[in-house]
């Protein structure tokens, strides 16, 4: 149910962001008020692990994962782009010549 | 950078408040966190939707441009499910959702803690910070072994934003528009994707 309401709220959001397009003032509360909300989920996200006891005893070895995953996906996207890359952008890649 | 240094500062100062027992339970409380978030995600959306810049980039979209997100994401997931294997205590699901946090670490450590709990928020949160950084560090590499593409793709979603300078210095201009348009169709793609696998 969770995650309808993810993709629920986050369109109705498209929606009102395009309806409101030329209203500079909605624009200019949105981005603020974004970060805002994310400093303040984050804050809270602290909290919650702070609470964990399970979460802390394991920070290092998630550390330690976290690292993995992020070597795993960016030498997955990179070796991706290496093989396609030169054909997809070979309009756009005189300086590769 | 900075922006990133200060989300980690925030997520350590709910830590050290929370372990320390210097907070008020609201700040745990689901209800309150449902809320924020949901009003987040309505933020983002509104974001997106009203940026006259996605407007006018749309238009300036080819056929080619358009599978290079895709190829970000895919070669994301598939690096992530190699790595998986060496990761016995995480499913293969919650990696991949890990992974599709493509750099855009606030909202996926959010949303997969929503979704899945803490272990796995905070995670998402690391990992994510980590690609930011790597490519901020790396990307003149990248641009070297990897093709004038890699940059890009290692940037995910913040190809649009905070990695856009040092892909521009190191693709070129002409990779500008290309960073934008797959940054941002990440961007909106990342909850998703974590929404699906999870």
């Amino acid at each position: 149910m969770m995650n309808l309401y993810i993709v629920i709220f986050l369109l109705l959001g498209i929606v009102v962001g395009a309806c409101c397009r030329r209203l500079e003032r909605v624009q200019s509360w949105a981005g603020p008020l974004m970060s805002g909300t994310v400093l303040l989920l984050v804050f809270s996200l602290g909290a919650a692990v702070g609470a964990n006891r399970l979460v802390l005893d394991n920070l290092g070895r998630l550390g330690a994962e976290a690292v993995l995953l992020c070597l795993g996906g960016l030498a997955g996207s990179l070796w991706l782009g290496r093989i396609v890359g030169p054909r997809l952008m070979s309009n756009n890649s005189r300086h590769d010549q | 950078m900075i922006n990133s240094l200060l989300i980690f500062a925030c997520f350590l100062a709910g830590l050290m408040g929370s372990a320390l027992h210097l907070l008020p339970e609201l700040f745990v409380r689901p209800v309150f966190i449902e809320v924020t978030l949901f009003v987040l995600l309505f933020l983002v959306g509104v974001g997106v939707g009203g940026n006259r810049h996605t407007w006018e980039l749309i238009r300036q979209i080819t056929i080619r441009m358009t599978l290079v997100p895709i190829l970000a994401i895919v070669g994301t997931l598939l690096g992530v499910a190699a790595v998986s294997v060496l990761l016995p205590g995480i499913r293969l699901r919650e990696a991949l959702a890990v992974g599709s946090g493509m750099g855009y670490y606030s909202l996926s450590s959010i949303l997969i803690t929503e979704l899945r709990g803490e272990t796995l928020g905070v995670l998402a949160l690391l990992a994510n910070i980590l690609r930011e950084i790597v490519t901020l560090v790396s990307a003149p590499l990248m641009g070297r072994y990897f093709g004038r593409l890699g940059p890009v793709l290692a940037g995910g979603a913040t190809a649009t934003d905070t990695t856009l300078p040092i892909i521009v210095r190191c693709s070129g201009p002409e990779y500008a528009i290309v960073a934008v348009f797959s940054g941002l169709v990440i961007s909106i793609l990342v909850p998703f994707l974590i929404a699906a696998l999870l």
